[in-house]
């Protein structure tokens, strides 16, 4: 996992600093331009995450290093994708009903066995923010569908 | 004598009934904040920034501030409890916290982190009061030129003191600086990575990718490491009936631990990029060594969980010293605070001593202020702060996930940095379980604009001549420091390569 994580990274260092090259290095007064610091910071990027990325390649492959799934990977995933959901219906439910609905996926997926004081914080943290938030601090939560 | 009128001068603006109740408020939050697992200073300002939006600028900062101080003291109840710091400049206090509190000493334990973080805050509040002017004049003679080394020794000192991680640490960094490119160039117009979307032409806003690399992050990593799972934590039961106040010896053996922890704490916290976490480390070996009953630390020894208190408080304020007079942030939570000031229009730096005294003033005030609220927060509301701490992190999950993803929706209303800061809660978590530096990302990313208009213009001054970094007397000494903390680390390499060429040739 950790040499794939650095691969990207060595990856999008590259991109990055050929992408760098798309802006003048020096302008037309003969100054610095705005690709001076594109370029040197994707350079530098190139050779760090290169570094590392070679250096985990060849523990994986010294060492032969096998992929162990990691005990809670299942839980953070189903936290990502609800959080995901979250954000892609913020607009579309409007914030209110949007968190009740988050607060109960993410219990669910932490806290199966408890469905009323599941149900009870989802209505009560979500209430709570938006009265925080919203109502006394100003906030603009997205309204939605249902036009609260 | 000028100390003294300004301090009172800071007193009259910080001492408002509103600006005590938010700084009361602010120091209960942040001690709540710094009793979770993996939440500090920096997660708690970035998270909770969003709560003081319709604020008064001079109220709002200082309840940031409170909530900065409240988490370093509520980050220690955890560790002398459970023996699991609530972040990482609270590590420290675990070597003899949590085995005083097995002995039995839960009471005097929390009392005396209680006392030894307010003796290393107001020492350091003091240092502050009589150091920053001083400072401030100083740096009003630098030029862009000794600007821009000067954070580039902010960003090297935060790479250097990653330890065996250096080159994770120079990754982070220097993806902070290209995730600070993005937008339109202040001195061409020319827009730079963001592939014709208007939401990024202003740039990245730093508080998104803070809010996702140290809210969403550390929270991803907590349920990997299990911590929703209740029944893994050993905790140690508090009770308040029993021995509550430190005895007279161990305040006798303290003594002297107060003063060097604070005085070394803050001098450590001053310097870029070092911060609460190297002081704490360093207080403890000091007084380790110093100690004639050495052999008692880590067993549980009063002066071994003074020591990296006073000294990470101090830190904490000492590192207020480059953020006010410099507008130079040391560390990832006053990168967080420097981003609060300039969104109220408040730029940190060399004149604002002098333009905006009321703010600097009652910002170090409030300081102060917060300091005692926070000892008599902690020590009468201990067993409150213990209930919170048994709730079931599950529970609290729910909490933090809403306040990241709405809190972030609100700075803006804008969805597009809702997506960056899921995005970087990804990073951010890959980043945590790899050792790489979620602080440098967001310490470089504040930094980065600073330094490169800072080179620009020097460069555009000097006709594209860098030898003005050579020419100028503060200019030369600082590129004499950058150049010793990139030749030392070089030196090390190398030294290391020639004893393994000898070890492997001893073996053969």
């Amino acid at each position: 996992m950790r040499a794939i994580f650095s691969g990207i990274l060595f990856i999008f260092s590259i991109y990055f600093t050929i992408k760098g090259f798309e802006y003048d290095y020096v302008n037309h007064s003969g100054q610095v331009g705005p690709g001076f610091f594109p370029l040197w910071i994707g350079i530098l990027l190139v050779v760090f995450t290169g570094i590392a990325f070679f250096k985990d390649l060849k523990v994986v492959l010294k060492e032969k290093v096998s992929f162990r799934k990691p005990i809670h990977l299942n839980s953070i995933l189903l936290l990502l994708a609800a959080t995901f959901l979250f954000i892609a219906l913020l607009n579309v439910l409007g914030a209110v009903i949007a968190m009740v609905l988050y607060v109960f996926a993410v219990l669910l997926i932490l806290n199966r066995e408890r469905l009323i004081l599941n149900t009870i914080i989802s209505v009560t943290v979500p209430m709570g923010t938006y009265l925080l938030l919203d109502v006394w601090l100003n906030a603009g939560f997205p309204t939605g569908i249902f036009g609260f | 004598m000028d100390i003294i009128e300004n301090l009172l001068m800071g007193f009259s603006v910080a001492v408002s009934p509103i600006n005590l109740l938010f700084l009361t408020i602010g120091a209960f939050v942040g001690m709540i904040v710094g009793i979770i697992p993996g939440f500090g200073p920096t997660a708690g300002i970035a998270i909770l920034l969003s709560l003081t939006f319709s604020m008064d600028p001079v109220t709002a900062v200082i309840m940031l501030a409170g909530i900065y101080y409240g988490s370093m003291y509520g980050g220690t109840i955890t560790s002398i409890l459970i023996n699991t710091p609530g972040e990482s400049a609270t590590v420290a206090s675990t070597f003899d916290g949590y085995p005083l509190a097995k002995k039995g000493r839960v009471g005097p334990a929390l009392v005396m982190q209680a006392v030894a973080s307010f003796v290393g805050g107001t020492i350091g509040v003091i240092l502050i009061a009589g150091f920053a002017p001083t400072f401030a004049k100083v740096a009003r003679s630098f030029g862009p030129p000794e600007f821009f080394l000067l954070i580039a020794i902010g960003l090297l000192a935060l790479i250097v003191v990653m330890g065996d991680n250096k080159i994770n640490g120079a990754i982070s960094a220097l993806l902070g600086l290209a995730i600070s490119l993005v937008g339109v160039d202040v001195i061409t117009g020319t827009q730079r990575f963001t592939y014709g979307n208007p939401e990024l032409i202003n740039g990245i806003y730093f508080l998104p990718v803070a809010i996702g690399l140290f809210g969403l992050g550390e929270l991803f990593y907590s349920i990997y490491q299990g911590q929703h799972k209740e029944g893994n934590r050993e905790e140690i039961s508090f009770k308040k009936k029993g021995e509550f106040w430190p005895s007279k010896k161990e305040w006798s053996e303290s003594k002297g631990t107060f003063a060097r922890g604070s005085f070394l704490g803050f001098f450590i916290g001053m310097l870029p990029g070092a911060g609460a976490t190297v002081a704490s480390l360093l207080s403890y070996s000091l007084e380790k060594k110093v100690s004639k009953v050495s052999e008692k630390f880590g067993k549980g020894h009063m002066p071994g969980l003074v020591a990296p208190e006073t000294a990470n408080n101090a830190a904490s304020a000492g590192a207020m010293i480059p953020l006010l007079t410099l507008g130079i942030p040391g560390s990832g939570a006053t990168a967080v605070l420097l981003g609060a000031f300039l969104m109220w229009g408040l730029q940190p730096g060399p004149l604002m001593m002098s333009q905006e005294p009321e703010f600097a003033w009652g910002l170090i005030s409030s300081m102060y202020l917060g300091n005692i609220i926070l000892i008599l927060v902690n020590i009468f509301a201990i067993p409150l702060f213990i209930k919170i701490m048994r709730v079931p992190y599950k529970l609290l999950v729910p909490v933090i996930l809403i306040l990241c993803t709405v809190g972030t929706f609100s700075l803006h209303g804008s969805m597009v940095e809702t997506w960056i800061m899921l995005a970087f809660g990804v990073i951010g978590f890959f980043m945590k379980l790899y050792d790489f530096s979620p602080a440098a990302v967001v310490l470089a990313l504040v930094l980065g604009p600073m330094a490169e208009n800072a080179l620009r213009q020097t460069l555009i001054t000097t006709e594209g001549s860098f030898l003005i970094f050579v020419q100028r007397p503060v200019s030369l000494i600082l590129t004499i420091v950058i150049l010793v903390m990139l030749i030392i680390p070089f030196i090390k390499f190398i030294k290391g390569l020639f004893n393994k060429n000898i070890n492997e040739d001893k073996a053969a």
